[in-house]
């Protein structure tokens, strides 16, 4: 359903030209959890805001092509792709303590993209805000509490609600649980695999751990330093990786256990 | 904020100030424009606040000038906060050339000598109150469009703001809902230091006669009236003098207690 073609992405800082992302094809199949495994700079971040065309400066995307359903998202002009955003294509963020803003509550944040995209009244928009609170198991009567009245992986949670409001059907989630506890972390990921099938969503997941890629995904790509090194089935490549720098990323997770 | 008292004295007195500038024609004496005695008389039971050269009762022309000066300044720090946030806002969240532009148009308003422009500007139109308020606060936005602008540049790399852009917000959603709120702090403090400042010129304009014309009184003409009776009759120049600088205080003191409270260190402490 989204396939990304040679996607190239390029920061233009004082000390030159920075290929963030180089030439990158994929595809995301219906229904299934992508992992997307690098380290730092390796590009899987910028990636995942490209997808979205959230690239800020002195980001660009300067190739490429990102197919969603044959439509490619970059040659919509900005305010079609605003309509895209959140009710399509949704994006869960990495510090679930930056993720949401401080003065409004988490049920006007998560009513939001409704009124957005849906031309709901605000008394829809506030059921709906209240089932998508129901899916991420958060008590409806906390509608109206304010994000620092959340722990962490409550706020998660809440921003797993704000990017399921609108029933997207692809949800971009970009390293959801680094911030977190481990027990915490565990939470979460089975939470993801619930809605992903109670909602039939399609995942990107962008993560450095490979542990959770093999534990949650169905196919996975590699990326080191802004290439694609790797792609396919996680256990083929967790069993027999081919890359030499997959080979050493699999061999670390070996020797930690 | 409860806990410093400077802050507290100064709500305290701007409250009672507004209070009085509200109720002047219910608690003043005398018209402002009355002739009540002959001539400049000192403070007595009469004339609480004494009477000025033509005989007129200062406490009520200090009360009819509150009103006065009261409004100058709360327009005109009006029209600054809402022209500079426009600026700070837009510079702050676009970035790049529009940036450019704004701040550095910014920066020549504030190497201009403000007080000459203001005169000049004066000078031009009819000086009455109007264009008193109007001019004043075209000539005091730059500060807090700067402030504005690098609240801006803060809030803008939060994650909010790229999930708010996630969800489909457009750019002015953005800067008015996720953005403008998060920066009210700020703001808030500069409005009352912005309203001392437009307190103090506007006293300053009427002082030079490019200001509010009589025989409207306000603080600065009150001052300027008493220049030539320095000598004979100081309370005239003393009172107007006292009245602007308790209020100028005041606002300061609020406007630091409010800085206070916000400071992070203040926060942590308190809760």
């Amino acid at each position: 359903m989204l396939e990304v073609k040679n996607l190239s992405v390029n920061y233009y800082v004082d000390e030159g030209t920075v290929k963030a992302v180089a030439g990158v094809s994929f595809d995301l199949k219906e229904g299934e959890i992508l992992g997307v495994l690098g380290e730092s700079g390796s590009g899987k971040s910028t990636l995942g805001y490209a997808l979205l065309r959230l690239v800020d400066q002195p980001g660009k995307i300067v190739g490429g092509e990102i197919l969603l359903n044959g439509r490619d998202l970059l040659l919509l002009p900005e305010d079609e792709l605003r309509r895209l955003r959140g009710a399509k294509i949704a994006m869960v963020f990495q510090d679930p303590f930056a993720a949401l803003n401080p003065v409004l509550t988490i049920g006007e944040q998560i009513m939001e993209s409704i009124i957005l995209h849906q031309r709901a009244t605000r008394r829809e928009a506030r059921g709906k805000a209240v089932e998508a609170l129901r899916a991420v198991k958060i008590d409806p009567a906390r509608i109206d509490d304010y994000p620092h009245q959340f722990s962490g992986g409550m706020r998660q949670r809440v921003v797993i609600a704000m990017a399921l409001a609108c029933r997207p059907e692809i949800l971009i989630a970009d390293e959801p649980t680094t911030a977190l506890d481990v027990t915490i972390q565990a939470e979460i990921l089975a939470l993801l695999r619930e809605i992903k099938a109670q909602f039939n969503l399609s995942i990107i997941y962008i993560t450095h751990n490979f542990g959770i890629i093999k534990e949650l995904c169905d196919r996975v790509v590699v990326m080191h330093k802004g290439k694609i090194v790797e792609a396919g089935e996680t256990r083929t490549i967790f069993d027999h990786p081919r890359d030499a720098y997959t080979k050493k990323l699999v061999d670390c997770l070996r020797e930690l256990r | 904020m409860g806990k410093n008292k400077a802050a507290r004295f100064g709500l305290i007195v701007m409250g009672l100030f507004f209070s009085l500038a509200i109720l002047a024609p219910v608690i003043a004496p005398y018209s402002p424009d009355e002739i009540s005695s002959v001539g400049a008389t000192a403070p007595s039971s009469q004339h609480l606040f004494g009477t000025d050269d033509l005989g007129r009762d200062l406490l009520s022309r200090s009360l009819y000038g509150a009103q006065i000066s009261l409004t100058v300044g709360i327009v005109a720090v009006v029209i600054s906060l809402l022209l500079g946030t426009l600026a700070g806002a837009v510079a702050g969240y676009y970035g790049g050339w529009v940036d450019g532009l704004i701040m550095r148009t910014v920066d020549v308003m504030f190497a201009f000598p403000s007080i000459f422009l203001i005169l000049a500007i004066q000078s031009m139109l009819t000086p009455n109150i109007y264009n008193v308020m109007v001019v004043i606060g075209l000539t005091s936005w730059m500060g807090v469009a700067r402030l504005v602008r690098g609240e801006f540049l803060r809030i803008r790399q939060l994650q909010y703001v790229e999930a708010a852009r996630a969800i489909g917000c457009s750019d002015l959603r953005i800067i008015f809902r996720h953005m403008l709120p998060n920066a009210q702090g700020p703001i808030i403090v500069a409005a009352t230091l912005g309203m001392a400042g437009a307190i103090l010129t506007e006293s300053a304009l009427s002082f030079l006669g490019m200001g509010v014309q009589p025989p409207i009184s306000s603080w600065g003409n009150m001052l300027m009236d008493s220049q030539a009776y320095m000598r004979d009759a100081p309370w005239m120049a003393v009172i107007p003098g006292l009245l602007i600088m308790i209020t100028v205080l005041s606002l300061y003191f609020i406007g630091e207690g409010i800085r206070e409270t916000l400071s992070p260190k203040e926060r942590n402490a308190g809760s």
